[in-house]
C-alpha cells in the first residue's frame, strides 16, 4: 500500500472522480432502448470472478441485508457496478482492478469481522481521503449507494417508498406539528475537493 | 436531389406544431369551421407509451443518475429528437435544448405549472430594454377564459404584482411544504408570501377530463389525462370537427413566398417517406416552440426586416439549496408524491432589490418523501447504523428553488448553421448565450434568502465541495424571445395580434414572441395568447 504525495492524491482523486461520471454519461448516451425485462440473467462484463467475490463481500458489509431488506446483495449491486464499468476509462477500470485486488490481500480470511475491521479502519478518513485504499473506500461506497438505493429492492424494500401509487383524495400534511427524533444529530459531511 | 410532392389542395390555414400554441391556433379555427392542416415532426402516441407505471428507475441503465433524469426517460422511450441525426451546437457554455418528437409537444411532459404573468411583467418598472406592447388587462379575460377551459389549480389570492387565477381548488402542501412556508412567511423583512402552486392539473373531474390520481412523475407524460397537454385537450378536439389535417412526420424545413409577398406553402421533409413535400394554404401559423419557430423563419430568410430574428433569447434561471429538517426525520414512510410541488413564493419584491438586480424571481419551498435518495454518500460509515441514518433522513429532505428572469440581451440569439444540417440537410441551430451580472445577483440574492429560510426551517444545510451554481443554460425548458412582439417594425418582429411585421398571412403564436421571460413559466401566457391572436386571425378571415 503506497501513501501518495498530496499533488499525486489529489490529481488522482479528481480524476477517478471525474472517470466514475464521464463514464456513466457518455455511454448513456448511446443508450437508446430500455433494456429487456430482468428475466435473462445479467453477463459480467467487466469484472471478473475473484473480483466479483471480493465486491460481493464488500457491498454485503457496506449495505448488509436486514429485516428491511436483502441489501447491496439482494439488490445485485455488483451487476450495476459491472455495467458502469463496463463503460468507462480505461485509467478507472485500472483503479478498480488494483482496487478490488488489495482489499481482496487485505481480507484473506474474509469474515465478517474481518472485513468490518478493514473497512472501517478505510471509512475513518473517507471525506478526506488520504491512501489509495481510502481512495478506493470512497468509490466504492459511491457505486454502492448509487446501485443500491436507486434499484428495485432499495427504492421498494429498504426505503420503503410509497409513491407511484393510486391517491384518491390527496389531502397532505395533516399534522398538528412535527417532531424531531428525541437523540437527533445532525451527521451530514463533505467530501473534500469537489469530489462525487 | 429530392422529389418535390406538392398537393393540390389550398387549406385556409397551415399550423406548424402540434404543442401548446399550434394546438390552441388549430382548436380555436377549426371550431369555427376553417379548413386547417396541421404538420407536426413526430408521430401520434398513445398515452399507454409514455413510462409512466410502465417503467421504473430501475429498469433505466444508468438509473437517472448520470445527466438528466426526464432525459434518460424520453430518451428511452424514443420521445425527444434525435441529436445524432438532428444535431445543435452552442458556444460558450453548453445550452440544453430539449425537442419532443410528438402531437402535443413538450405540453406530454411539462409539470403543468401555470402562474399568471404580473402587470409588471408586461410593464416592467425599470428602464431596461423596452415593454410589451400589450398590458396585463390586454391578456387578463384570455387568461380567464383559459383557466376555465383547460381546468387548473386555485392560488386562493394574489400576492403583491401576482393576480389571482381562476382555479377550481387548491394544491395541498405536504408536510415538508407546510415547515418551509411557516419559515419562510415568519422571516422578518422579506415579505415572502407562499400560495398553492397554480397547475393545469384538475384537482376535480374537469369537461370529460377525470381528477388528478396524484401517482407522482407529471413530467413522464399523464396517462389519465388529468394534467393538460396539447394532444388531448386541444388536437383531438380539433380532429372531431372534421376540419382538421394531421400531417405528421413533417419537420419543416422553411416558408415559400410568392410573387406578392406572400407565403404560398410549408416546405417540409416527410419522415416517413424521407421525401420532400409542399402544403400549400391561405395563412400561416407558426407554433413549433420559440427556437424552432425561429429556426423555420432563419431558414426561410422571411420576416426579419427588424433583423431580430433570433435574438433576445431568453429563458429561467434555475438554482436550488437542499437541506434536511430534522422534526422530519425517521417518521413513518407514507405516499407524499401529490404531483410534484404544492406551494410557491410569487415574487413580492416590486423591483426593491432595485439597488442590486431588477426583475425578480420565484421560488418553490418543496420536499418530501421521494422515490430515493443518495444521502448515505454525507453520512458516515457503513453498515447496519449507517442504513439506519439512511432511512431517517430519506423522510427529511427539503429544497427550496429559485425560477428567475434572465434579462432580454440583444447577442443571446440563435443561428442556423449548414455545417449542423440534419439528416434531410436542413440546416441546424446554434445557440449563443450567457448570464450577465444582473442573473449572477439574482442568483446570489436567491442563496442567500434560500438559506435563510431553511436555517428558519431549522435545516441542516450540507456543505457543498463546490460553490453551488444555476443549473446549465436552457434547463428551465422556457425558451423565450427569438421574434419579439412589439409596435415599432423596426423594433420587432411580430404586432401586438402576433402577426409579421413583413408578411401579411403570417403568425407566430408561440414563446418567441415574448418580449420578456418574465419570471412565471410560460405556458398559461402562450395559451392565452394564442387565443387572443387566433380569433383576431379567425375575425379578419371571415370578414376577407
Amino acid at each position: 500500500m503506497s501513501e501518495l504525495t498530496l499533488t499525486d492524491r489529489r490529481s488522482f482523486l479528481l480524476q477517478a472522480a471525474a472517470l466514475w461520471q464521464t463514464a456513466t454519461v457518455l455511454s448513456a448516451q448511446h443508450i437508446h432502448s430500455v433494456p429487456a425485462a430482468k428475466t435473462i440473467p445479467y453477463q459480467f462484463r467487466f469484472l471478473s470472478t475473484d473480483e466479483r467475490t471480493t465486491l460481493r463481500i464488500v457491498m454485503a458489509r457496506i449495505a448488509p441485508a436486514d429485516e428491511h431488506s436483502g441489501g447491496a446483495e439482494g439488490a445485485h449491486v455488483d451487476e450495476y457496478i459491472d455495467f458502469i464499468l463496463s463503460h468507462a476509462d480505461s485509467e478507472l477500470q485500472a483503479i478498480w482492478h488494483s482496487g478490488l485486488k488489495r482489499y481482496a490481500s487485505a481480507i484473506p480470511t474474509k469474515s465478517p469481522a474481518a472485513v468490518d475491521a478493514f473497512l472501517t479502519k478505510q471509512a475513518l478518513k473517507e471525506f478526506a481521503p488520504q491512501t489509495e485504499d481510502e481512495i478506493f473506500f470512497m468509490l466504492l461506497k459511491t457505486a454502492v449507494v448509487e446501485g443500491f438505493y436507486t434499484s428495485e429492492e432499495g427504492i421498494k424494500n429498504e426505503l420503503g417508498y410509497q409513491g407511484m401509487g393510486f391517491v384518491l383524495d390527496w389531502q397532505g400534511c395533516t399534522h398538528e406539528h412535527h417532531q424531531a427524533p428525541a437523540d437527533w444529530q445532525p451527521l451530514l459531511k463533505t467530501r473534500s475537493g469537489g469530489l462525487i | 436531389m429530392f422529389q418535390i410532392r406538392k398537393s393540390p389542395h389550398i387549406y385556409d390555414i397551415a399550423v406548424i406544431g402540434s404543442g401548446a400554441s399550434g394546438g390552441m391556433t388549430a382548436h380555436v379555427l377549426t371550431s369555427q369551421g376553417f379548413d386547417v392542416a396541421m404538420l407536426e415532426a413526430g408521430p401520434m402516441r398513445s398515452p399507454s407509451e409514455f413510462p409512466t407505471h410502465r417503467l421504473r428507475r430501475w429498469n433505466l441503465p444508468y438509473r437517472g443518475l448520470r445527466g438528466d433524469y426526464m432525459q434518460e426517460w424520453l430518451e428511452a422511450t424514443h420521445f425527444f429528437a434525435d441529436t445524432a441525426k438532428e444535431p445543435y451546437a452552442s458556444e460558450g457554455d453548453p445550452f440544453e435544448w430539449v425537442r419532443v418528437r410528438a402531437v402535443g409537444g413538450k405540453s406530454l411532459f411539462w409539470a403543468g405549472v401555470v402562474p399568471r404573468f404580473s402587470p409588471d411583467e408586461f410593464i416592467p418598472k425599470d428602464d431596461f430594454d423596452t415593454r410589451w406592447p400589450i398590458a396585463y388587462e390586454d391578456v387578463a379575460p384570455f387568461y380567464d377564459r383559459v383557466e376555465e377551459f383547460i381546468g387548473v389549480t386555485s392560488t386562493l389570492e394574489g400576492a403583491g404584482a401576482f393576480q389571482p387565477n381562476r382555479g377550481l381548488a387548491p394544491q395541498r402542501p405536504n408536510c415538508a411544504e407546510v415547515e418551509l412556508k411557516r419559515a419562510a412567511e415568519s422571516l422578518g423583512g422579506r415579505n415572502l408570501k407562499a400560495l398553492p402552486i397554480p397547475k393545469a392539473i384538475l384537482p376535480v373531474d374537469h369537461k370529460g377530463r377525470p381528477k388528478c390520481h396524484h401517482c407522482g412523475p407529471c413530467w413522464q407524460g399523464c396517462d389519465s389525462g388529468s394534467k393538460f397537454d396539447a394532444m388531448r385537450v386541444l388536437v383531438k378536439r380539433a380532429l372531431a370537427t372534421g376540419k382538421l389535417t394531421l400531417m405528421t412526420g413533417a419537420r419543416v424545413r422553411s416558408l415559400r413566398m410568392d410573387n406578392e409577398n406572400r407565403i404560398s406553402s410549408v416546405y417540409y421533409w416527410d419522415v416517413k417517406d424521407r421525401t420532400y413535400r409542399e402544403v400549400r394554404a391561405r395563412y400561416f401559423v407558426l407554433g413549433a416552440g420559440c427556437i424552432e419557430s425561429t429556426q423555420i423563419l432563419l431558414n426561410s430568410g422571411i420576416a426579419n426586416s427588424s433583423g431580430l430574428v433570433g435574438r433576445y433569447l431568453s429563458e429561467h434561471l434555475y438554482g436550488s439549496v437542499d437541506g434536511y429538517l430534522p422534526q422530519l426525520a425517521g417518521r413513518k414512510v407514507i405516499n407524499e408524491d401529490s404531483n410534484g410541488a404544492n406551494i410557491f413564493i410569487p415574487d413580492l419584491t416590486r423591483n426593491w432589490r432595485g439597488g442590486k438586480f431588477i426583475r425578480g424571481y420565484q421560488i418553490y419551498p418543496t420536499g418530501g418523501i421521494s422515490e430515493t435518495t443518495m444521502v448515505g454518500m454525507r453520512l458516515p460509515g457503513f453498515g447496519p447504523a449507517w442504513k439506519e441514518k439512511v432511512r431517517e433522513y430519506y423522510t427529511a429532505g427539503a429544497s427550496v428553488l429559485m425560477q428567475g428572469e434572465v434579462l432580454p440581451y440583444r447577442e443571446n440569439r440563435i443561428e442556423v448553421d449548414e455545417r449542423l444540417a440534419d439528416d434531410a440537410g436542413i440546416p441546424g441551430v446554434r445557440f449563443h448565450y450567457r448570464w450577465h451580472d444582473n442573473e449572477k445577483a439574482m442568483f446570489a440574492d436567491f442563496l442567500e434568502v434560500s438559506t435563510e429560510i431553511l436555517r428558519k426551517a431549522g435545516a441542516e444545510i450540507p456543505q457543498s465541495a463546490t460553490p453551488p451554481k444555476p443549473f446549465a443554460h436552457g434547463a428551465s425548458i422556457h425558451y423565450v424571445g427569438t421574434a419579439r412582439m412589439g409596435n415599432d417594425p423596426k423594433l420587432s418582429v411580430v404586432d401586438k395580434w402576433n402577426r409579421s411585421h413583413d408578411i401579411p398571412n403570417l403568425l407566430i403564436n408561440d414563446a418567441s414572441v415574448f418580449v420578456t421571460a418574465g419570471n412565471q413559466n410560460p405556458t398559461l401566457t402562450i395559451l392565452a395568447l394564442a387565443l387572443r391572436s387566433t380569433e383576431k386571425l379567425a375575425q379578419q378571415m371571415s370578414k376577407a
